[in-house]
């Protein structure tokens, strides 16, 4: 009997311990699908993170509710981010991060709000966004009351620069249950497993070093006779730079042509070429590195709703009167070159806003006075603003590259023609039989539909004449036409091309229409040129007319325009800017515009800025000199900054010297991308004595953290 | 003087049986059931583990852009009615099917989440995996056996 019940109860207890042994098993297999859930949770509050990092360097995780979906909720408060992810089985997942040290009550080290009561999370494990930071910072453990960071909290390690240090806490389990959309964080109500994943995401780019200059492509100073680049910095002990995705020349001048006491030069290949003293250092830019950054957004320009003027072009005359064409500054030049004596309109102050006035009572020296700012209103013709005195103004000296003379124009237009395309009758403007036409492209809109050089008269028989016709936009008849009697020579019929190419370098060399028929095939290049009016009087020149800013103390004086604009005048003022969605020129007797320190900005080009101070010493003499150009603030350009204060010519007596306080920006396309990636981004000076200072006090505005984009993981550690 | 013991009478005996034959098999009842909460467990573990292995060569995949086309066609779309991709593994000689749906995150607003940073868009993914033959096949006690597991999959990880 006692054997019997030593056997019954043995086999119940051997049953018991079988079924627990089955059931722990069953409960270990249990806790690791727990575990692949709480994991999986972890792993979408990183990849959470990557997504609005790399979309944000600056993310501080403040915004609320951001997803709120049956499936995914996310919610971001004061740098806290509870999110639940549910499959399609109904199980809520959670996630957790915490960026924030829930430390107000503990000396508010992280300087930003404890998050709400519901949001707080209790673990120590505490994230660092240092993605726009251009050191290593720590990453604290909370271990203070309530999770808080305190100033004794140990700190294990750092998190580099350019990098976020991301901590999620990935949880599943039953004592989730509570888990809702509206109730992310309830209190734990049973078994719970915790998941901590650790990663680091890095930024694809970090912030650059500060530089006086910076250019996506080529920087190029070209130097006059023993001139040379100065490199300094307004505070003695920082280092003053230039920067270049490309490489730095610095050619001619003196030996050594590059001096600075605190210098140093970034390039692609860590090269320099230039005679450049000792003390200047050589670096290898680092492409993953940013550029200022001001985005046409963020240009403080004037209100388009705000004071403005008719945008075309405003020309002084030699009388001290101001003269209005609607017209942009090739339809001008075009224009004004077949019509010499056209008045436009005449414009007086009671027509301008009291902050752009004119002043042309001492004609000798007129000038514009810019008080405040001034929005450039486009109209139906035009988006420019284009001031000039009425002779125009000359960008370079007539034998500089691209500002070509009429018989090089003649040769240009001549080379591109073959057979003509119609020749005798039908092919002239008046069905005679002695006339010759090719269709050819055009630059632009002919006004009134053709230009005609012309002598004689039709009706006796002696006409002759070399037109341009518009056929349709952008295509013209060129054609040479001598009516009913072959008075060129050789005649048309034999010889068109001939008869064309005299008409062109003897009979009408030298007429306005001509150069305006040239122009008009040849386009006016985007070049500012002394104009031809004939016999028109126009003896005032650039250097004499002035454009000064004057705006109020503490106010600001802008001129901005959506398209173009050519100033050919003395620009000059302190607090001044001129911003412009197109490219900026001014060409003048020398600038001095200075910046006001609290914009900052002194030129902003979504193209190209262009500098000129030629000027002829003597009208007519065709010797010229260049003055001098002094800037303070921050010139931008989308493309290319070009400085003209020199040029390797006989007929340049002098060169001008270049002074820049603050720092230039070439960065070659938009800055809301990598620099570099659109077109430009060079930056050319040729100067006598080159001064570059770099002033930080005018970079309030520049951004130099790096533009948005991927961000890499570099660490992934589970525990 | 000694004692002269009295042996356990039928009745006695009779009713010590029962109760340890109610007693063996109540303990057998428990255990049944205690080893099929056990059995659903695992089989969903296994499930869960076969679900995750799934996602992430699912990942591999979308890094490696294996076949080609892979990563445009999920990103290229949201796939919560058809799924963008089924298949079968096999875990222990159990076959598991599965099926990987995927949409993309929104804000509340309707946009994407990753603004408008090139390459920096994310999915939520879901993989269901069923096994022993038939989607619907269920087992004996515990229902369905199908498991599904989700996660974030950012662009920017592949």
């Amino acid at each position: 009997m006692y054997i019997i019940s030593a056997l019954m109860i043995s086999a119940v207890i051997a049953l018991f311990v079988g079924a627990g042994l089955k059931l722990s098993v069953g409960n270990l297999k249990a806790n690791n699908g727990r575990d692949q859930r709480a994991l999986l949770a972890a792993e979408s509050g990183l990849r959470y993170v990557q997504s609005r990092t790399a979309a944000n360097y600056g993310w501080r995780a403040d915004e609320g509710l951001v997803v709120n979906d049956p499936d995914l909720v996310i919610e971001e408060n004061n740098g806290n981010i509870i999110g639940l992810v549910r499959a399609s089985d109904g199980q809520f997942a959670q996630f957790r991060i915490r960026f924030n040290y829930q430390d107000d009550s503990a000396g508010d080290a992280d300087g930003r709000p404890d998050p709400a009561a519901n949001f707080r999370i209790d673990s120590p494990y505490v994230s660092v966004n240092n993605l726009l930071g251009g050191s290593a910072v720590p990453v604290p453990r909370a271990d203070g009351p309530g999770a808080s960071v305190t100033a004794t909290s140990p700190t294990p390690y750092e998190v580099p620069g350019g990098t976020v240090c991301v901590i999620v806490e990935g949880r599943f389990g039953p004592g989730l249950s509570s888990l809702s959309a509206s109730n992310l964080n309830p209190p734990v109500d049973g078994p719970v497993t915790t998941r901590i994943l650790e990663a680091n995401l890095d930024a694809a780019q970090t912030p650059g070093v500060d530089a006086a200059a910076m250019s996506a492509g080529d920087m190029t100073f070209e130097l006059d006779g023993n001139a040379a680049v100065t490199l300094s910095a307004k505070d003695k002990n920082q280092a003053s730079r230039l920067r270049s995705r490309s490489k730095i020349v610095v050619q001619d001048g003196g030996n050594p042509n590059l001096k600075s006491k605190n210098g140093e030069t970034y390039t692609i290949d860590g090269t320099l070429q230039a005679d450049a003293e000792a003390g200047v250092k050589t670096q290898t830019e680092d492409t993953s590195t940013s550029f200022y950054r001001l985005e046409w957004s963020d240009v403080k320009k004037a209100d388009p709703a705000g004071p403005s003027i008719s945008a075309g072009t405003y020309v002084v005359w030699d009388d001290g009167t101001l003269h209005y064409y609607d017209m942009d500054y090739n339809s001008y030049v075009t224009f004004i070159e077949a019509n010499p004596t056209s008045v436009g309109t005449i414009v007086d102050n009671s027509s301008l806003p009291s902050g752009f006035q004119f002043d042309g009572s001492d004609a000798s020296k007129p000038k514009f006075l810019i008080s405040g700012d001034i929005h450039v209103q486009a109209t139906s013709n035009n988006n420019e603003l284009n001031i000039i005195p009425r002779k125009g103004a000359q960008e370079d000296p007539p034998d500089a590259s691209g500002s070509q003379t009429e018989s090089q124009m003649v040769s240009s237009v001549l080379s591109g023609l073959s057979s003509p395309d119609q020749t005798g009758v039908g092919a002239g403007i008046y069905s005679g039989p002695e006339a010759a036409r090719w269709n050819i492209p055009i630059s632009g809109t002919i006004p009134g539909g053709e230009i005609r050089a012309e002598t004689g008269s039709y009706y006796s028989g002696t006409w002759q004449g070399v037109i341009l016709k518009e056929i349709i936009p952008g295509q013209a008849a060129l054609i040479v036409d001598s009516g009913i009697q072959p008075l060129f020579s050789p005649s048309i019929g034999s010889d068109p091309r001939g008869a064309l190419t005299n008409g062109m370098t003897s009979t009408f060399a030298g007429t306005p229409q001509l150069q305006q028929i040239l122009s008009m095939i040849l386009g006016s290049g985007s070049e500012m040129r002394e104009l031809n009016v004939g016999s028109a009087p126009a003896t005032l020149r650039a250097d004499k007319l002035k454009v000064e800013f004057t705006p109020p103390e503490g106010q600001s004086a802008i001129l901005s325009a959506d398209g173009n604009i050519r100033i050919g005048a003395n620009v000059k003022g302190d607090g001044g800017s001129i911003t412009s969605a197109e490219t900026i020129r001014l060409v003048g007797n020398g600038t001095d515009l200075q910046a006001s320190i609290e914009d900052g900005l002194t030129l902003y080009a979504k193209e190209d800025v262009v500098m000129s101070t030629l000027k002829e010493k003597n009208v007519g003499s065709n010797d010229w000199e260049y003055k001098d150009l002094k800037l303070k603030g921050v010139v931008y350009a989308w493309g290319n900054i070009e400085a003209k204060l020199d040029f390797n010519d006989q007929s340049v007596q002098k060169a001008g010297k270049f002074k820049l306080e603050g720092t230039m920006v070439a960065y070659g396309g938009d800055p809301s991308g990598q620099p570099g990636a659109g077109s430009g981004g060079a930056i050319d000076v040729r100067a006598g004595e080159t001064e570059i200072k770099y002033n930080p006090a005018y970079l309030l505005k520049l951004d130099n953290s790096p533009p948005p984009g991927p961000v890499k993981q570099s660490l992934y550690t589970v525990y | 003087m000694r004692r002269h013991s009295r042996a356990f009478s039928l009745a006695e005996l009779l009713v010590a049986l029962a109760l340890i034959a109610v007693a063996i098999l109540s303990v057998l009842a428990l255990s049944i059931a205690v080893a099929r909460g056990n059995r659903e467990g695992v089989d969903k573990t296994v499930g869960t583990v076969v679900a995750s292995q799934v996602l992430e060569r699912l990942v591999d995949q979308l890094r490696a852009d294996e076949p080609v086309g892979f990563k445009a066609a999920f990103w290229g779309g949201d796939f919560t009615s058809n799924p963008f991709n089924t298949g079968i593994l096999t875990n222990n000689k159990t076959e598991y099917k599965y099926e990987i749906f995927a949409r993309t995150v929104t804000d509340s607003s309707g946009a994407s989440l990753g603004g408008s940073t090139p390459d920096n868009r994310l999915k939520k993914v879901d993989v269901t995996v069923y096994w022993w033959d038939s989607d619907s096949e269920t087992h004996q006690g515990y229902g369905d056996l199908k498991v599904t597991v989700s996660r974030l999959i950012s662009e920017g990880e592949l």
